[in-house]
């Protein structure tokens, strides 16, 4: 059974290999919402977005 | 500055919506979505990545916090983000938060300090989870301006709910749906299974008739000697067997059909197998 053992460890660091990758692309993936977050709430935002900050000095 | 806010801003929706995700994993924990999912990834692979979610789900928390108190034009304290109801400032929405913030942190602690805990109180806190989310939402729908031009962002609280109601709803269904498998029943051996599987790993020739028990005394030593000299009528003793429970002579023991306390010993002629069925509760932990 050396072959199976052998296959069984090397499918285990495969999926250990997995949950790394799987949570360092999802990481990337929220990393990436927050910079387009960010645009489109900086793009669209207005004075009443802000809290205590009057039209006049968020222009 | 201002940018702060929306860098802030952009933190907590984000945070909001990883939060839904590793909710929803952990409510579609042992469901049949994780069975087909299986297929592909195995479970601890899924369950791995719940927790890994979980701990960015707190880093992305702790920025937006970080950034909310960085910001100028918010007058926020450390301990109005702590303490519920202590910040005069948009006093409602600022508690939601914290309040989200307090059972985020409850979770995330008593999950650390998992093997100091029974399994019981682990799970009464990390439950508290289902209490956090709709706060978070609240907290997020609450801040939200619908006299400025970034409404749409409550996009994100929709879309987050929307994953988790769906997850809940499939795994109620889940649970409601009949199994193959009673529940009783998993994770122990059919007994006709269990005396095939015996008899092909000893090598023994599946018993028929009138065998003789392995596990008889003197006195049924000779009933059954005497029943080996008169085994075509074993039949008809079998009708009879069922009457005596202390005596399984004649009849197979593990044959389906029997009652339940018949089938809790498979022989074979290798010898008696170990119980397969009517296993004592396992201990539970504190």
């Amino acid at each position: 059974m050396p072959g199976r053992r052998t296959a069984k460890a090397v499918q285990h660091e495969e999926n250990k290999r997995t949950i790394v990758e799987l949570t360092a692309w999802i990481t990337v993936a929220a990393a990436m919402l927050v910079v387009a977050l960010h645009a489109g709430i900086s793009a669209s935002s207005t004075a009443a977005d802000v809290p205590r900050v009057t039209t006049a000095e968020y222009r | 500055m201002i940018e702060l806010w929306n860098i802030s801003r952009a933190l907590g929706l984000v945070a909001l919506l990883m939060l839904g995700v590793v909710l929803a994993l952990g409510a579609l924990h042992n469901t049949s979505l994780t069975t087909l999912l299986g297929q592909a990834l195995p479970r601890f692979v899924l369950v791995a990545l719940h927790r890994n979610l979980a701990l960015i789900t707190v880093v992305f928390v702790v920025l937006h916090v970080v950034t909310v108190l960085v910001t100028p034009y918010l007058p926020l304290r450390w301990y109005h983000v702590v303490v519920p109801g202590t910040a005069s400032f948009n006093p409602w929405p600022v508690g939601f938060g914290a309040l989200a913030l307090d059972l985020l942190l409850a979770v995330v602690i008593s999950s650390s300090l998992r093997k100091y805990l029974s399994k019981r109180a682990w799970l009464v806190v990390h439950w508290t989870s289902y209490v956090c989310f709709p706060v978070a939402v609240a907290h997020a729908v609450a801040n939200a301006s619908l006299r400025g031009g970034t409404w749409w962002t409550l996009v994100v609280p929709l879309v987050a709910t929307a994953l988790v109601v769906a997850a809940l709803l499939h795994r109620r269904a889940a649970r409601r749906r009949p199994s193959s498998v009673p529940l009783a029943d998993r994770g122990r051996t059919d007994p006709a299974e269990a005396r095939k599987a015996a008899d092909h790993a000893t090598g023994a020739q599946p018993a028929v008739g009138g065998e003789e028990p392995a596990s008889e005394d003197a006195a049924n030593a000779r009933f059954a000697a005497s029943l080996r000299t008169t085994a075509p009528f074993a039949a008809q003793l079998d009708d009879h067997a069922g009457e005596d429970e202390g005596s399984s002579a004649g009849r197979h023991a593990a044959d389906p059909g029997d009652g339940a306390d018949a089938d809790a010993r498979t022989d074979t002629l290798g010898g008696p197998e170990a119980p397969t069925v009517a296993l004592p509760p396992r201990p539970r932990r504190r």
